[in-house]
């Protein structure tokens, strides 16, 4: 019943099916190298930087970096570029040109000053033109939502007929203004990221781009993995404090296994947001629990066989490798959790060692191999303002790239 | 090419647009502003610590003005927006250079992000559906306009908000900053119902994402004060239920 490809001869049949099982993943790309990025995960191998060498947190090094992978990535299939969109999630964009602009600004005051500021949307417009995309294109920001929300419009925009492939890309930079404001809230950690650690203390800042390539899935030949769910919700509660019920998160997982058309049990892996803040962490363990812990009790059987405890889908996070890369968080990871379908193993959580939840089926140590096959994959992710958002990834039937 | 369906055409329930302080709306701002406020809308704060923020929230109060609290629940809002956060990244980037990066506001910081707005609507007037803010140049509030026309369908809303917010920001050709805050909001539905007009959402076109000034939230402000007829960019078209003779 849950075999995609029965999904889709539906599709035409079923509006809410249309919506949620006819995009497919067709390729992923990662600034310092999709593969490379991916065994340092799954291995605990050495993270390759996603700059020059000589580039330190540097926005424009990042950026070149992420535009030749997204290049590449294009060039390497015959795509219709006057018709292939770009949503770019970012929360600051190029932070440090705006400080700049800023300053400068004070010092000539408004009058003598004509040069316009930096903006989201320029640096969208700026990087479509720069590879020649011509669809609709547009900077999402949603805080650290921003990468998710990304790629679940670029999927509207593909079955709306906006366009014929849509790219959802991310890039942020950890920079001075996001390390002072970050280190003003006290969120930072002064030792390491460790997501659903006890003795996790903050999260760690890093820099990333990435991107993910969408086509509808009667046009996309090998995909790497089907978007099959997606959900989008707000906790309503505070500016940057999440809430302690999880109310937006929770309804934000319904909302994509519904559209999926999946139940709770149907979930082999749940990648985190996983920031290692106490906070976040203890809100997403009350979320996993509400959703996957149901009165069904469906979750806890598969991976454990013991009977009595309730651990849901196996949980995963990756801000422990490559710290908490903002606006462009949502894209990297889900191009990481896409990764897992072709190796078949589920990645510890980076720095993890004394798990604080005993119900949840936290990933420590070395890579899991799973007692079924993975076919089903939900990435969540939440930002300040309570804003938080869901996808479900399946497995493609019938293959895709076996590599990452 | 996957074939497009037929254009999408929402209700457009209610509108309202505001500059500065001052704010006009249709319905009409005396009819609404003051009958049955929710309990949330009680605790409405007279000001946020960013003018752009507070005429949004009013404007968003007002749409949403005798909305019951099961219909806020899922409520969705979309902000279209060029200058984003501009204003707050001044003023905590002051508060680095003032007090140095170990002491810089954390207040200020928070309100950094192009989401604040949207989030501070949501948390304020309890709205718990999704949230966007986007960032599309010269058709920001049109393409918000867009996405709302397929939020409704897509996330199978009973009625979303959407609009534009901006603080003009200088230009080559108007350097001038004095211009004060604008924002504009339609309260779209799939319900025909006694609307004040129609979105479609016709084939899309391209617009210019970098330019700085959001020309559409003009125009929207604009149908709002007249309501016509118009086309506004991304292939989004409005039309009046009570167009002037």
């Amino acid at each position: 019943m849950n075999d995609p490809e029965t999904r889709y001869r539906v599709k035409h049949v079923d509006e809410r099916v249309t919506i949620s099982a006819s995009v497919a993943i067709e390729a992923i790309t990662i600034a310092g190298g999709t593969e490379a990025t991916w065994r340092a995960w799954l291995n605990d191998s050495p993270l390759p930087s996603p700059y020059d060498s000589a580039g330190g947190a540097n926005y424009h090094h990042l950026r070149e970096k992420t535009h030749a992978a997204i290049d590449e990535m294009l060039r390497n299939r015959a795509l219709p570029r006057k018709s292939t969109g770009l949503i770019l999630a970012t929360t600051k964009g190029d932070i440090d040109a705006e400080v700049q602009w800023i300053r400068a600004f004070d010092q000539v005051n408004d009058a003598g000053h004509s040069r316009s500021p930096p903006t989201l949307g320029n640096e969208a417009s700026t990087f479509a033109q720069e590879l020649k995309l011509a669809g609709p294109v547009w900077a999402a920001s949603t805080a650290c939502s921003s990468g998710l929300v990304a790629l679940i419009e670029a999927a509207m925009c593909l079955l709306d007929g906006d366009a014929q492939c849509m790219v959802a890309a991310g890039l942020d930079v950890a920079g001075d203004f996001v390390r002072d404001g970050f280190g003003a809230l006290k969120a930072l950690s002064p030792t390491l990221c460790r997501p659903f650690d006890r003795n996790r203390d903050g999260l760690a800042l890093g820099s990333a781009g990435a991107a993910l390539l969408l086509g509808t899935l009667d046009a996309v030949q090998r995909p790497v993995c089907v978007l099959s769910g997606w959900g989008v919700a707000s906790d309503a509660v505070h500016l940057t404090a999440p809430d302690r019920d999880a109310g937006g998160l929770i309804r934000a997982m319904r909302q994509a296994l519904t559209m999926a058309r999946l139940a709770p049990n149907d979930i082999d892996v749940l990648v985190a947001h996983g920031t290692g803040t106490r906070y976040n962490d203890a809100m997403e363990a009350v979320a996993i629990r509400a959703v996957f812990h149901g009165p069904s009790g469906e979750g806890e059987q598969r991976h454990t066989g013991r009977i009595g405890e309730r651990r849901g889908p196996m949980v995963t996070a990756l801000k422990g490798l490559i710290g908490h890369t903002l606006g462009a968080s949502g894209v990297i990871e889900t191009a990481l959790a896409a990764c897992i379908f072709a190796e078949q193993r589920v990645p510890p959580i980076t720095n993890l060692i004394a798990p604080e939840w005993d119900d949840l089926d936290l990933v420590t140590g070395t890579p899991r191999r799973a007692a079924r096959p993975i076919r089903h994959i939900m990435k969540v992710a939440s930002g300040f303002g309570g804003l938080n958002a869901a996808v479900i990834l399946s497995a493609a039937s019938g293959g895709g790239e076996a590599s990452p | 090419m996957t074939e497009r369906r037929d254009p999408q055409t929402v209700s457009i329930l209610r509108a309202v647009a505001g500059e500065g302080d001052r704010m006009w709306a249709a319905p009409s701002l005396a009819d609404s502003l003051h009958n049955q406020a929710t309990a949330s809308d009680r605790s409405l704060p007279e000001s946020l610590p960013d003018l752009l923020a507070t005429l949004a929230l009013r404007a968003v109060h007002h749409l949403i003005h005798n909305l019951p609290q099961p219909a806020r629940e899922s409520l969705g809002i979309i902000i279209g927006t060029t200058s984003g956060s501009l204003r707050m990244d001044h003023e905590f980037d002051r508060s680095r250079r003032d007090a140095g990066a170990r002491f810089a506001s954390p207040t200020a910081f928070r309100r950094t992000l192009p989401s604040t707005i949207a989030a501070e609507i949501s948390v304020r007037l309890k709205l718990r559906g999704p949230l966007l803010t986007l960032c599309a140049g010269d058709a920001s509030t049109a393409l918000a306009l867009r996405r709302g026309v397929a939020w409704l369908r897509h996330f199978q809303l009973n009625q979303v908000i959407v609009g534009g917010i901006d603080w003009p920001m200088p230009t080559e050709h108007a350097p001038a900053t004095d211009e004060p805050p604008q924002v504009a909001f339609l309260l779209l539905s799939q319900d025909a119902q006694a609307p004040l007009g129609t979105a479609r959402a016709d084939r899309w076109t391209p617009a210019d994402s970098g330019h700085p000034r959001d020309k559409s939230l003009k125009m929207l402000a604009e149908w709002i004060r007249h309501p016509a007829s118009i086309h506004l960019p991304c292939g989004v078209h409005l039309e009046s239920s009570n167009p002037p003779k």
